[in-house]
């Protein structure tokens, strides 16, 4: 028998990413199949000190397991303001096994009354 | 016999960042796994737990379970296990030290060997004589710790109505319920005996 030449057809295209794929909020629902635990040690390594997990619990979501957070969204807005907000605008959206990626940026405006 | 003699103890355990894959042999084989950080205690992994929450790691498998306590009642175990599902809990020390895993079978175990136990005891035939000097010394045990149990009861009652701080009404409501269980006591063996 005799064995025939192989061709191969490539075919690519490349792009710069930034690591972590996430910089705001990550969304993770109850089955995702890396894990609360898993997805935040992978997260640490990418980004020491960077992120932090917070459990949602089932009376806030039944389809949401944990979100990670900025630690740097957090020093600007409380957790529960920013769960409230996820909730009303993402969890609704948020199917079980899937980890969505949220861009949340804060604008902070003062007002300054003196007497 | 006790829990803690039908305690189940094994070195084989697994670190919390095992892939869950490759531990699905031995939790088929075993239908438990300990899970542990160094030597730090961090869960127990059941079958239940991998089918109900599946992930790629064994920590997100995980889920918190009841506690037990060596010195903990059989009944209580068994209820605990059926309300949860549990086949398999972690027990602990008084001073919350990991120290095995009780399982159902070894439950049954217990049950069994109890049962036996009581069959044995109640096959002992003595004489007459013997068994009359015991329901003789049971009716004046039970007759003379009854009242004293009585007035502690009363004792007990009056002084929760004056009680004016949660200290002493924690204290007074221990004395109550220690004293109940003698109370169950004597009145179980008084029906045993003497109805």
């Amino acid at each position: 028998m005799q064995l025939k030449s192989k061709k191969f057809s490539v075919r690519l295209d490349f792009e710069a990413i930034k690591l972590p794929p996430v910089t705001d909020i990550l969304v993770l629902g109850c089955r995702v199949p890396q894990g609360k635990h898993g997805v935040i040690s992978s997260m640490e390594f990418l980004a020491p000190d960077s992120f932090e997990m917070i459990e949602i619990t089932n009376d806030v979501s039944a389809d949401v397991d944990a979100i990670i957070v900025n630690k740097a969204i957090l020093k600007r807005m409380p957790r529960n303001q920013i769960i409230d907000v996820l909730k009303e605008n993402v969890f609704p959206y948020v199917g079980p096994g899937e980890a969505i990626r949220v861009n949340f940026s804060i604008n902070i405006e003062c007002m300054v009354v003196s007497g | 016999m006790e829990l803690i003699d039908y305690l189940e103890y094994r070195d084989f355990s697994v670190a919390p960042f095992t892939g869950t894959d490759s531990i699905i042999p031995a939790l088929l084989k075993d239908k438990y796994i300990v899970v542990k950080n160094a030597d730090r205690y961090e869960g127990l992994l059941t079958i239940k737990d991998l089918v109900e929450n599946y992930h790629n790691l064994v920590i997100d498998c995980l889920r918190e379970k009841p506690v037990v306590f060596q010195d903990q009642d059989i009944d209580s175990v068994i209820e605990t296990m059926h309300h949860t599902g549990f086949r398999a809990l972690p027990v602990f020390s008084r001073t919350k030290q990991f120290i095995g895993v009780i399982t159902y079978e070894a439950i049954i175990s217990l049950v069994c060997s109890l049962v036996h136990h009581h069959i044995e005891v109640k096959n002992i035939v003595r004489d007459n004589e013997t068994e009359n000097m015991k329901s003789s010394l049971l009716a004046e045990l039970s007759h003379h710790t009854k009242n004293p149990v009585q007035v502690i009861l009363a004792s007990v009652e009056l002084l929760m109505k004056k009680a004016d701080n949660l200290d002493d009404r924690l204290l007074l409501k221990t004395i109550e319920e220690a004293t109940r269980i003698i109370d169950e006591v004597l009145t179980k063996v008084f029906e045993k005996y003497f109805l």
